[in-house]
């Protein structure tokens, strides 16, 4: 198991798509906050918003916020990553070499998901790390204090909380991707439905929202819903949610079932079906 | 038609066990159904250690879907499957253990480099030593271009890379679907000759291809499908042996062709031009000759053609055959 995860790793580390997405997550963050406080220098606009932005730049809130760009476009490259990472194996046919090497078909998944995994928290740490680094000649910059004040307690434990916050919907997104690829064997459905999810999904919570009564409740148990409920809490020290949002403990337990169930869906599908052998015509 | 049976199985003495050892490969009653189409029907196969089978059909045959069985990629709807003694079926892990293949067309990562993409199978087999890359580059004559992105190999280099793959684990039983497909004679010739080397060695090989020649001068034995099913089996020169045509010039061919018609041995008649070609056992040709002769038919010309495998491909799995069957061209 542990040469098939390195195996899969390998892979990942070695596609140059993997580190162009990674170096989008980052160059986008870095380049909307800096377009922002160049925005926020104009005559013209609102101290409040200033304040906002400038904040937003510099520690500690540019990490809850950097957390939820990440939350938003890495969940998006991610799902493309994954879909990219499984259907390119049926597309190449390397499938069939690795799977009729004699490695059992749940290893082969549990490895690629592991691997997958772990780009997922790197897509999270490693932007993270560098935006909190920026933050400090931004700080200087800007002539503001390196950590404004505000902060009372240990901040690392609510930073540590904050990762895993945004970790867990971005693993669930892959689950999601990994999924859809499996049973599609289509790199391009897995993007497609992932994607079209992304969009879907919060349309239809409003859509049932606006419905009410028991439909309404069904919102309550949609992925992107939990995710966005989760990422709610982000925040030092004791966090005001707005009323009515879910509670964390259910966010955790719905998305760690929609996991569940997109997991063991790609598992009994793929260890039942035949490999494709025919090339692609 | 030729229907050997998978005659002696089992070589020389020892005990019990070293004799099923000696089996790599024995296939039974293997059958694949897709829908209404049967890919695969009750095929048989033995495979001894050492030997070189080669499993030969035209486009659709049902070779891919024999092997993807054997691999574990296709689940089989009936049949057995022993791998140095191992149900493949049941323990697929443990039986492909000593197994390498390639299938279908060369299949690699084109971002990776030709070593890398080693390195990826190496870590899929778990246990092979870093210095057996450079063993298997070498045998394929790929060292110098292994730090190259596989998308800029040529077809020929990625399936001496897929050879390379499948050997780096030093396995048992090496298979090989189609190792030539798509390569200029040069590469073929260069692939035929790799494999020429394998087989020198000791290496068993199960080699899969619809390209007559390349099995005639690697293979031992052949077994030869058609539409799923085997419909011919036996030592390369048992076969061709078995299968020779004697072609006839005569006086009257329409009465030599009534009279021999009539005649038992005689499995086949075909005229081409004032030739009659019979086929029949070599063997009984001053039988032939005696007969036309009682029959006041005078013989021209009498000679044994010798046939290719291609010929004989030709005929077994040909659409106008009819097994068994004798009649006039
Ligand atoms: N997944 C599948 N679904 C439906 N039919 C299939 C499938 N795979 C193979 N077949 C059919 O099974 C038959 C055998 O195909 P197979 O690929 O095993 O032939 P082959 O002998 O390898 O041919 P080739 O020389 O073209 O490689 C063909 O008629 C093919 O169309
Ligand atoms: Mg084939």
């Amino acid at each position: 198991m542990r040469t098939l995860i390195r195996m899969e790793l390998l892979k990942l580390r070695k596609r140059r798509m993997t580190w162009i997405m990674l170096g989008m997550l980052v160059g986008l963050r870095l380049a909307g906050t800096a377009f922002s406080v160049f925005w926020s220098s104009q005559a013209g606009v609102e101290p409040e918003i200033r304040e906002r932005i400038l904040a937003s730049a510099t520690l500690p809130n540019t990490i809850p916020d950097a957390l939820n760009f990440i939350a938003g476009l890495g969940a998006f490259l991610l799902a493309i990553l994954t879909a990219a990472s499984m259907g390119s194996e049926y597309s190449w046919g390397t499938l069939r070499a690795i799977i009729g090497s004699g490695v059992p078909r749940s290893r082969f998944l549990a490895a690629k998901l592991i691997a997958l995994s772990t780009a997922a928290v790197a897509y999270t740490v490693v932007p993270l790390v560098i935006v909190v680094g920026a933050a400090v000649p931004m700080a200087w910059l800007l002539d503001r204090p390196i950590m404004a004040s505000g902060i009372d307690g240990p901040w690392v434990g609510d930073v540590l909380l904050m990762m895993a916050r945004t970790v867990l919907p971005l693993l669930a997104q892959v689950a999601m991707a990994f999924a859809i690829t499996v049973v599609t064997r289509s790199q391009a459905a897995g993007v497609g439905v992932a994607l079209a999810a992304t969009f879907v999904e919060p349309l239809a919570a409003l859509v049932l929202d606006m419905l009410g009564g028991a439909l309404a409740a069904i919102a309550d148990y949609l992925l992107l819903v939990n995710a966005q409920a989760l990422m709610q809490y982000n925040g030092f020290g004791t966090v005001q949610v707005p009323q009515g949002t879910l509670s964390q403990t259910h966010a955790v337990l719905v998305i760690l079932d929609w996991m569940a169930l997109y997991v063991t869906t790609a598992l009994l599908v793929f260890r039942r079906r035949d490999i494709e052998v025919r090339s692609a015509a | 038609m030729v229907m050997t049976d998978g005659r002696a199985v089992l070589r020389g003495r020892g005990t019990r066990d070293e004799r099923v050892l000696d089996t790599v490969l024995r296939v039974e009653g293997l059958t694949k159904r897709y829908g209404r189409r049967v890919a695969v029907q009750g095929l048989a196969l033995k495979l001894r250690r050492g030997e070189v089978l080669g499993l030969l059909g035209p486009n659709g045959a049902g070779k891919t879907t024999a092997i993807a069985m054997i691999l574990g990629l296709v689940r089989p709807d009936a049949g057995t499957i022993e791998i140095l003694g191992v149900d493949a079926t049941r323990e697929r892990e443990r039986a492909l253990r000593r197994v390498g293949a390639i299938i279908e067309s060369p299949s690699f990562y084109p971002y990776l480099s030709g070593i890398d993409n080693l390195r990826v199978l190496a870590l899929a087999r778990g246990g092979v030593p870093e210095r057996r890359f450079a063993e298997v580059l070498e045998l394929v004559g790929l060292t110098g271009r292994e730090r190259e992105r596989v998308s800029s190999y040529s077809l020929g280099m990625r399936q001496r890379l897929a050879i390379a793959g499948a050997l780096l684990h030093q396995p048992e039983l090496l298979i090989l679907d189609e190792p030539t497909n798509g390569l200029d004679p040069q590469g073929m010739a260069e692939i035929r000759q790799l494999i020429l080397r394998l087989a020198a060695e000791g290496q068993t090989i199960l080699l899969c291809s619809h390209l007559l020649y390349e099995v005639q001068q690697v293979c031992d034995r052949v077994v030869i499908l058609s539409q799923g099913q085997v419909v011919a089996e036996g030592d390369v020169e048992e076969l061709l042996a078995q299968r020779t045509r004697t072609a006839l010039r005569v006086d009257d061919p329409p009465r030599a062709i009534e009279l021999l018609s009539e005649v038992e041995w005689i499995e086949r008649i075909e005229q081409e031009g004032d030739l009659l070609l019979l086929t029949m056992p070599s063997e009984r040709q001053f039988e032939l000759s005696a007969l036309l002769h009682a029959h006041g038919i005078a013989v021209g010309e009498l000679r044994v053609q010798s046939r290719t495998l291609e010929e004989f491909f030709l005929d077994v799995t040909g659409p106008s055959t009819t097994p068994g069957g004798r009649g006039v061209a």
